[in-house]
């Protein structure tokens, strides 16, 4: 088991990397891919196995297609001109990456000051939680757990996320509308 | 939760107006609908209610908060007859996009959980980057609204990550049960607390994470960076305290320090560099940034009545901007830019105009008589209690900065001339508006207790 999650979050980590450092937008599209199903992989680990096939049909199936479509929309002139400016510079990091690379560092050194500075199997409230019986052994129906709780304790942001999309549709339908007309 | 469902449902019926063109009827169904959200707003006063498995909570900051947006929200609609149409011919858009911002900025303002906070965040954010590039044919206005939702998405991400950190830390995204948890001390809820400070700063433009604001208030429109500057960053500010207020209040001691920081950093930042703008906009965009500048200071002094002090300087703030920005749309219209030269000789040709624009630029410097005075003061007067007088000196100074800059277009109306400028005309809405900003700018400003004893 523990290899198979090793396994995993290497291919993910490399995949990750590579759209991270790459200049190759269609190849880094490709790697992008690898990770959102090596992430769905991590979910299935973290017993949320309703998150993973969403992650699959959500970013690998639609997000990933998306992006492909819109790389395959896009003049490829303007694609050549982005490589043959990115190209004249050394290979891999280049004073222009430097906040990014900062930041990047920046937020790595929280992440890895919360990972070992946090005990984690001594949390009060997973004391808590197994103490009342509310946790997940792995044969219960998570799908069904997730309807339950959409419908009853968060029902509220559930509806209000539908403001949330049809004011998003609008506005795309706005931006997207033909410019002869307007 | 009436007025959210009033002003949700407003905004689809103001979609339907548009698309059976009843094009006259758009605005007055929108003031009419938003009077009913504020009336209703105002019913809940008191009564403290819980709505949904804790999800929101109508207390009286919520109302007060609530029914400040939609106030303002009415008088940015009163200066937007004849402003939609000439961008485009679809002007349901506009109105159903801001309400669904508004919407957002109720959520923001009521949450007590932090999903909703999420979803709050990201309906204002969402209908605003639309709102941003909504000149399509103008490539400022693309800019801004690619950068606004690339700077909002990375935002978001860090809002999420702390969001998820503090989950781990408490097991709750309840804020009264995230404030007993008694989890303060763990470095997970420590990161979740800077990471979520990270996210809400990039929302209200606080230093270092302001560079989108000028860029954007430039290229949007200018009732839409009007509407960015008063309802947007008085919802962000009302969110930022209320999290920091009924979740993170124990925990003061660690990020007290950061959120000084934060503040003298944005004081600077804006302040500064305010000085060196010529165009009008870009220095109302700085001019914000440093005011989110002295609203941090009120963060500082969670539970000493800083959420009056909050609510007393986005007042005053909101009245002043609206005025402010609201005249630099005239002046540009009709001199074609908003170059600081445009205001020469305005106060001999539009009296009226000339006044309205000092009067506003006076209270957000922050000069005694009007609201913007009492805005600083009680600001700093909580403060002041905390025992943050160091950070309240360096405040003063950039208020004095502040005078400076504020100073240079009042300087421009009154001292120099322009001799081929004509009077400009005003709608009747704009007369409205302004004349009633200017009255409530003067009744707050020499009756501070009218609004500093609501909360």
């Amino acid at each position: 088991m523990t290899a198979i999650f090793y396994i995993l979050a290497g291919i993910m980590l490399a995949a990750a990397c590579y759209v991270a450092v790459s200049r190759d937008i269609a190849r880094a599209v490709f790697c992008f891919f690898g990770v959102l199903f090596a992430m769905a992989g991590l979910y299935i680990f973290a017993l949320a196995d309703f998150v993973a096939v969403t992650q699959i049909l959500v970013y690998a199936g639609g997000v990933v297609v998306l992006m492909i479509f819109a790389l395959m929309l896009t003049d490829k002139q303007l694609l050549e001109n982005i490589r043959r400016g990115e190209s004249s510079g050394p290979r891999l990091f280049r004073a222009r990456a430097l906040p990014s690379i900062l930041l990047a560092l920046a937020v790595f050194a929280v992440l890895l000051q919360v990972i070992t500075a946090v005990d984690w199997g001594n949390m009060a409230w997973r004391h808590e939680a197994v103490a009342a019986g509310n946790r997940i052994t792995g044969h219960e129906n998570m799908v069904e757990n997730v309807g339950v709780n959409l419908m009853t304790r968060y029902l509220l942001p559930f509806e209000v996320i539908s403001v949330f999309l049809l004011a998003a549709l609008i506005g795309a339908a706005y931006l997207a509308r033909g410019r002869t007309n307007n | 939760m009436t007025s959210l469902i009033i002003v949700s449902v407003l905004a689809v019926a103001v979609l339907y107006l548009g698309l059976f063109k009843y094009k006259t009827a758009l605005l007055p169904v929108s003031v009419t609908g938003l009077l009913a959200a504020a009336a209703m707003a105002a019913m809940d006063w008191d009564l403290e209610k819980m709505y949904f498995s804790e999800m929101m909570l109508f207390d009286n900051y919520a109302v007060a908060f609530s029914i400040l947006l939609i106030l303002t929200t009415l008088l940015i609609f009163g200066l937007s007859r004849n402003y939609f149409e000439k961008i485009s011919n679809n002007v349901a858009e506009y109105y159903a996009l801001m309400l669904f911002a508004l919407a957002g900025g109720v959520v923001m303002v009521s949450f007590h959980n932090l999903a909703m906070l999420f979803i709050g965040i990201e309906i204002l954010s969402i209908s605003l980057y639309v709102l941003a590039g909504i000149r399509r044919k103008d490539p400022a206005s693309n800019e801004a609204s690619l950068k606004y939702f690339l700077m909002g998405a990375f935002a978001t991400g860090f809002l999420l990550f702390g969001t998820a950190l503090i989950y781990g830390a408490t097991g709750s995204f309840n804020l009264a049960a995230i404030a007993s948890s008694g989890a303060f001390e763990s470095a997970l809820f420590r990161a979740g607390v800077l990471l979520m400070m990270v996210g809400l700063s990039f929302k209200v433009s606080v230093a270092p994470f302001h560079t989108w604001t000028p860029d954007v208030y430039e290229g949007s429109p200018g009732l839409i960076a009007m509407f960015m500057a008063t309802v947007v960053k008085t919802a962000g500010f009302a969110a930022f305290l209320r999290l920091f207020l009924m979740a993170f209040a124990e925990a003061s001691a660690f990020w007290a320090i950061t959120v000084a920081i934060l503040c003298i950093l944005t004081l600077f930042a804006g302040n500064i560099t305010a000085v060196f703008q010529d165009r009008f906009k870009r220095l109302l965009a700085w001019s914000s940034v440093s005011h989110a500048g002295y609203l941090l200071l009120a963060i500082l002094a969670v539970g000493f009545s800083a959420s009056s002090a909050v609510l007393v300087y986005t007042i005053a703030y909101s009245l002043a901007s609206v005025a402010a920005f609201g005249i630099m749309i005239l002046v540009s219209r009709a001199r074609g830019n908003d170059h600081l030269d445009s205001f020469n000789g305005l106060a001999r040709t539009n009296p009226f105009l000339a006044f309205t624009l000092t009067l506003a630029v006076c209270s957000l410097a922050g000069i005694p008589l009007t609201a913007g005075f009492f805005g600083k003061f009680y600001v700093f007067k909580v403060a002041l209690a905390q025992g943050y007088t160091w950070l309240v000196v360096l405040a003063v100074i950039n208020a004095m900065i502040g005078i400076y800059y504020y100073f240079k277009v009042i300087i421009a109306m009154y001292m120099k001339e322009n001799a081929n400028a004509v009077a400009i005309q005003l709608n009747p809405g704009f007369r409205l508006v302004l004349s009633i900003v200017v009255f409530l700018i003067f009744l707050f400003g020499i009756f501070p207790g009218l609004i500093a004893n609501i909360l």
